[in-house]
This record gives structure tokens, C-alpha cells and sequence, in this order.
């Protein structure tokens, strides 16, 4: 028991000292955020679902960014700021999408939720959600057009979604 | 007397044209979203500029092509209502930058000691052409939609890129000036 108690204190002391080693070191933002594309974002179905799991590392109320993995393996600053740059970058990516392929996307991300998609789709079109996803400080253009877009995908999802009236 | 025909037809087409940018300015500004909804932006900092390709996207006709292929009349509503409130706020955010720029250069002309009339008034003749197609932007996006505007409005992007970027030329310029002459004895 002792010996396990031991061992265990060490393996903390270990985990502890290669912590403080990985906060002193100065890592560039670049490889915090390839960090993230390769661990994290690649394993999401597509560039909607990306951009709503960025928006929801963000807190509400001081809208800093925290991810506990990657300011374990950085600093908290740079991760804070490699998540920044790549909520941005999807941010504008999705917003530049066209409405065809924002309709995909919102299927795909639809599709991969726990719920069902018809449950996820009506309330989306309810609470707006995608709300939150618009990053601080971006151009109010791109902003309203993203929101326009999701708007108008649910809308065509819904309708595709809806039976069609049968011929007498 | 064909002179005062064309004098008079051309009266009307400017009375028709005001009374549309009118309208259209009415309409949008209840098609706006109330500021807060829009992101929130810092006092008195540089807004980021909208992307050339996200200009493209607004005004583009392939987004319009694909709702049709929906066969939905709401859809279609709902698309030519959202399509050209976003076009309407890219107009009015880019007919107001182009004033912010303005207003900065003219604070850095009063200052200057080397004015150049010549470009001075480039600078003021560009600012007047867009300002106008801003305007005419405008009254066309009520009057035909966005999606026939679409070489018509990066014309004016490129305007107003190339006013911005003149203007940080010269600031650049005269922040040159006043460093190497704070420098002299």
C-alpha cells in the first residue's frame, strides 16, 4: 500500500514537473494550433461542427478561449490564442461557403449530433444556437451573412424534411 | 426643342433615382439588424475589412440558382429578403468606412505643409465616384436584387480598397516626414 502510495505520489511529481517544463517553454502559436488541427479538429465531420465546437471553448462572459488539453501541452496564452486563430479561420471559411454546400454541411453536422436530425434542426431554427459561433471583433458584413446563411440553410433543410403532399 | 426634352427626361430619370435611394435607404434601415445584434466592435478601433470574396458571395447568382432549383416560394422569400438586408449592410458599411477614411485624411491634410493639389483632388474625385456608387448600388439592390449587381459591386470594392490604400500611403508618408524632421536640428 505504501509502495503504491509512493508510487503514485512520483508519477504525480512527474506528470507535475513535465507540466511546468511544458509552460516554461516558449512554443510558437503555429504549433499550438497545428496541435489542435491534428488532435482535436480533424475528428470532427465537418467545418460547421469545427466551428461550433471553437465557439464553445470560448467563456460567455469574458469570451477568452480554454482548452484544457492544449494549455497542458502549452501555455495557457498561446493556447488561448491558437484557438482564436483557428475559430477565426473557420469562421470566415464557413461564412464564404455557398448556400449549397452550407446545406451539406448543416446535414453532416445534423446527422452526427446524439439527437435526431429533424430534433436538431427545429431547434436550431428555436434557440439559434449558431448565435454564438460569430467570433469577437470580425466585420459585421461577414457576420450578418453567416447568420443569414444558417438561417436560410434550416429553412431548406425543414422543407426538404417535409413530406410531400400525396397526388389523389 | 429635343434638348428640352432630354433636359426634362433626364430630370425625371434623377428625381426617379433620389426618390429610389431614398426608399431604399428607408427600407433598410428596417431591414438592418438593430446594432446589438451585429458584433460588437471596438471604440475607436480599425475595423477589419469585409474579404473580397465574401463581396463576391453576397452579390453571386449561384446561391440564387440553387434556392430555385428548392421549388420552395417561402425559401425564395425568405432568401431575396435575407440576401439583400446583407448587401444593403455591405453598401451602408462601405459607403461609412469610406467616410471614416475620408474624415482621417482630411485631419492629415490639415497638418500637411507639402499639400499636392492634384492628388488631393484625385483622392476627392474617387471619394465622390464611390460615394455615387454607393448610391446607385442602393437604389439598384431594391430595385433588381443583388445577384445582377455582382461586377457592379466589386467594381466598388476595388474603389474603395484603392482609396484605403492610398490613404495609408500617406500616412505612411507623413509619419516618414514627421519622424526625419523631428530628427533634423
Amino acid at each position: 500500500m505504501g509502495r503504491i502510495l509512493h508510487r503514485t505520489a512520483s508519477s504525480i511529481r512527474e506528470e507535475d514537473s513535465g507540466r511546468m517544463a511544458a509552460t516554461v517553454k516558449l512554443v510558437p502559436v503555429q504549433e499550438a494550433y497545428e496541435d489542435l488541427l491534428q488532435r482535436t479538429l480533424v475528428r470532427i465531420c465537418c467545418d460547421l461542427g469545427r466551428l461550433i465546437y471553437l465557439a464553445s471553448t470560448r467563456d460567455y462572459n469574458s469570451g477568452a478561449y480554454h482548452h484544457e488539453g492544449l494549455a497542458a501541452r502549452f501555455r495557457p496564452e498561446i493556447a488561448r490564442k491558437a484557438l482564436e486563430i483557428a475559430h477565426r479561420q473557420v469562421f470566415y471559411r464557413v461564412s464564404a461557403y455557398s448556400l449549397e454546400d452550407l446545406v451539406e454541411e448543416l446535414r453532416l453536422y445534423s446527422e452526427a449530433s446524439r439527437e435526431t436530425p429533424q430534433e436538431v434542426l427545429r431547434t436550431w431554427q428555436k434557440l439559434e444556437p449558431y448565435r454564438i459561433a460569430v467570433p469577437m471583433e470580425v466585420n459585421p458584413v461577414v457576420a450578418r451573412l453567416f447568420l443569414s446563411n444558417v438561417r436560410l440553410a434550416l429553412a431548406i433543410l425543414r422543407f426538404r424534411q417535409e413530406p410531400v403532399p400525396a397526388h389523389p | 426643342m429635343i434638348g428640352i426634352y432630354a433636359a426634362l427626361m433626364i430630370s425625371f430619370l434623377l428625381v426617379v433615382l433620389l426618390l429610389c435611394v431614398w426608399r431604399g435607404k428607408a427600407q433598410a434601415a428596417q431591414q438592418l439588424p438593430p446594432k446589438s445584434e451585429l458584433t460588437p466592435r471596438e471604440e475607436g478601433g480599425e475595423p477589419e475589412a469585409c474579404p473580397p470574396e465574401i463581396v463576391s458571395r453576397i452579390f453571386s447568382g449561384d446561391d440564387w440558382h440553387f434556392v430555385e432549383g428548392v421549388r420552395s416560394s417561402l425559401v425564395k422569400k425568405l432568401f431575396c429578403r435575407e440576401r439583400k438586408a446583407v448587401a444593403l449592410i455591405w453598401v451602408q458599411e462601405t459607403s461609412a468606412g469610406i467616410r471614416r477614411v475620408m474624415r482621417e485624411h482630411l485631419e492629415s491634410a490639415r497638418r500637411s505643409h507639402d499639400l499636392e493639389i492634384a492628388s488631393e483632388a484625385k483622392i476627392f474625385l474617387q471619394y465622390a465616384q464611390l460615394q455615387f456608387a454607393c448610391g446607385v448600388l442602393f437604389a439598384c439592390i431594391e430595385l433588381v436584387g443583388p445577384q445582377r449587381l455582382r461586377g457592379f459591386a466589386i467594381y466598388t470594392d476595388a474603389l474603395a480598397r484603392r482609396i484605403a490604400d492610398a490613404q495609408l500611403t500617406l500616412r505612411a508618408v507623413s509619419v516618414h516626414h514627421e519622424i526625419h524632421g523631428a530628427d533634423s536640428p
